[in-house]
């Protein structure tokens, strides 16, 4: 209080506090002169408490690095090292090295860790006013995302109604592009807003950007919608196309073995045949009983069109008839591939055409008569 | 009938806050003295902390009580008129079977089953609760918005991030102002002004931030229909609660409210800083003055 505080003062109030301790307080009398009079600012008692517990920390981190570095030095010593250039991997040697230990379980094994180190940012001022406008709810950075995106669909709502009122309908350039992008999930959505999820929450989210991305007018909000989208990664990976070879006819031919449980498949296609297959040199296609596997086979060649265009020369053994058939088809699909095109190969490679079926017979389990079948009750 | 101490202070608080004439001029007074037990408990704090980084400056803040002689310091009165509440559809209340006892003092009368409120009356709170708002914003109170309209809660939102203040009207976690401290996971400051631009929660019931904000002695300004109870809130401001029109209104009011008063407090930080450097000018010339001497 400086002096020109005396000649302003009109009343005086007395209030006692807890502590015992009185205070003073004191009310002026006009507008004019009421900046002279000065309060201290206060550090709010939530800021304070922060900057309590940051020092408790920091206090905390500094004696661990200082009982790390000692550790460090013994055990330098202990190996005869030198303890300026003994790293955090040497340490972790020499641990292993003079406390053997024969526990299978790694983290049971004794350790000696460098301190980490881990800052909280503080989420208020000096006076206790947090910075978030949505920090008492809890979950701030969720419920913004979900007020921004809420904003923009009102937005969008609003441009819409002037293109109708126009008489207008919105074109499809209007709409964002969906199909390069899809949405992230929840650990990098979490990464993007920093802030941890409840599965509610994400889903509410997640709900509430998919109804602005599927709006018509979305195009004009795709730099906010991208920030929770990443781009597609293609499917098809670059593929090892068997070569085209050529006969000593002058006919070109791709050859090409695949598997399928312990069956053996080798394919030879020639081109510009009349559809003839040959099974194991002698058979036909009638080499298979069951209907199921004759159309296993014919499947890839339908698929592409080539019914009827190429000549099949299959060679097949092992096991029974469906994983024959199953090895035939797969060797034929990728015997096919050189001799389509890019999009067609995509096609296959959405059909399943090309994937190896990794299903095998399970094995035999002691005490059941198969995989999962008990012997028969006999009564006793 | 005995009682125990505790519950006996703290149904007199409660009482205390039911009686809106006697809470507003303990609020009003408040003001006044609230900021000054503030500084002697923070020096009564500096005395036993240790801090090497807040203990060598001393920070100024400004004197404002001033402000509490004038009627109607910030203009904010005339912002709000009975004609601009009818035009917003104010006046519209619930059914009258949905009539709260203790809504009958706002009632203008009943129209097709239909209450409508007396707008000199609600014009009356509403500008009491646009003033009290103001002089909070001064102050640097935290005001906290809160209200459980899916309808209106991007507005509310809105509002809140426009002025600088603080919006709730998601899902209320139990004790989010009487547990502060465990519900954030940290000290917190609790705020100083709840704002309810509806009283109702989702489930046709009173939010709980009503009950939780009289326990602590936090001063609310609610708009409360015809089928609310206004004895927990101490600036009650009778009024249609539902209606988006009438909420953009409440919303616009309090935003022009809340900046009248922190533009004030501005000007004051503003003054008083040119004070102070002015201060130290002298100060400086008359060190320079000893030395040349």
């Amino acid at each position: 209080m400086n002096s020109l505080a005396s000649n302003v003062l009109r009343c005086s109030m007395r209030v006692s506090l807890p502590h015992g301790k009185q205070a003073v307080a004191y009310m002026s009398k006009s507008i004019t002169d009421n900046v002279s009079i000065r309060k201290r600012k206060t550090i709010s008692k939530a800021m304070r408490s922060y900057i309590d517990r940051v020092k408790q920390f920091e206090e905390g981190t500094v004696q661990a690095k200082e009982e790390y570095e000692t550790g460090r030095r013994f055990l330098a010593n202990i190996m005869g090292e030198d303890p300026a250039t003994f790293s955090a991997e040497d340490v972790n040697r020499a641990i292993e090295y003079l406390l053997p230990s024969g526990l299978f379980e790694k983290t049971a094994r004794p350790e000696m860790l460098p301190p980490v180190e881990y800052k909280q940012s503080a989420k208020f001022d000096n006076t206790g006013r947090p910075f978030h406008f949505l920090f008492y709810t809890g979950f701030p950075h969720t419920y913004e995302l979900q007020h921004e995106t809420v904003k923009r669909i009102n937005k969008a709502d609003a441009l819409l109604d002037l293109i109708h009122k126009k008489g207008h309908t919105p074109e499809k350039e209007h709409q964002m592009d969906l199909v390069s992008t899809e949405w992230k999930n929840k650990k990098e959505i979490q990464e993007t807003i920093n802030e941890c999820m409840k599965d509610s929450h994400f889903e509410r989210t997640m709900e509430t950007l998919e109804s602005l991305a599927r709006h018509p007018m979305s195009a004009s909000f795709s730099s906010f919608l991208t920030n929770y989208r990443k781009p597609v990664i293609k499917q098809v990976a670059e593929m090892k196309l068997p070569s085209i070879q050529l006969d000593a006819d002058g006919r070109s031919f791709v050859e090409a073995t695949r598997r399928r449980k312990h069956a053996v498949a080798t394919v030879v296609i020639r081109t510009s045949g009349t559809g003839k297959i040959t099974i194991n040199g002698e058979h036909d296609i009638l080499y298979f009983k069951d209907v199921q596997a004759r159309e296993q086979i014919l499947y890839p060649l339908q698929f592409t069109g080539m019914l009827e265009k190429v000549d099949l020369d299959i060679t097949v053994e092992g096991n029974g008839s469906s994983a024959q058939a199953g090895a035939a088809r797969y060797a034929t699909a990728v015997a096919l591939t050189p001799l389509v095109n890019e999009d067609k190969r995509n096609e296959m490679q959405i059909a399943g055409l090309l994937n190896y079926d990794r299903r095998e017979a399970e094995r035999k389990k002691t005490g059941k008569r198969g995989a999962r079948r008990s012997y028969t009750w006999l009564k006793r | 009938m005995a009682m125990p101490s505790t519950l006996f202070s703290f149904a007199s608080r409660i009482l205390s806050l039911r009686s809106t004439h006697a809470t507003r001029m303990i609020h009003s007074v408040r003001g006044c003295f609230a900021s000054a037990v503030e500084t002697s408990t923070a020096a009564a704090n500096e005395e036993t902390s240790s801090f090497a980084d807040t203990e060598g400056t001393v920070l100024q803040d400004i004197e404002v009580d001033d402000t509490l002689n004038h009627k109607d310091f910030f203009g904010v009165r005339k912002l709000c008129t009975p004609q601009l509440l009818f035009e917003h559809k104010v006046h519209y209340g619930h059914k009258a079977t949905a009539l709260d006892p203790g809504m009958k003092q706002f009632v203008y009368g009943i129209r097709s089953n239909q209450v409508i409120f007396d707008l000199d009356i609600s014009n009356y709170h509403m500008q009491e609760a646009l003033n009290i708002a103001a002089h909070i914003a001064l102050r640097d109170g935290i005001i906290l918005f809160v209200a459980r309209l899916p309808h209106c809660a991007n507005l509310i939102e809105s509002t809140a991030k426009e002025c600088g203040e603080f919006a709730h009207t998601r899902t209320w976690r139990m004790g989010t102002l009487t547990d502060i401290k465990s519900v954030q996971k940290m000290e917190c400051r609790t705020p100083d002004l709840v704002i309810f631009p509806s009283t109702q929660s989702e489930f046709g019931k009173e939010h709980p931030a009503v009950h939780e904000a009289a326990k602590l002695n936090i001063p609310t300004i609610a708009i409360v229909d015809s089928n609310c109870c206004p004895d927990m809130i101490t600036y009650p401001v009778p009024g249609n609660d539902d209606t988006p029109s009438a909420i953009q209104l409440y919303c616009d009011l309090f935003k022009e409210a809340i900046a009248r008063g922190k533009k004030e407090r501005v000007k004051r930080v503003a003054l008083l800083e040119q004070e102070i450097a002015t201060e130290e000018q002298q100060r400086q010339s008359k060190l320079s003055w000893k030395v040349v001497k």
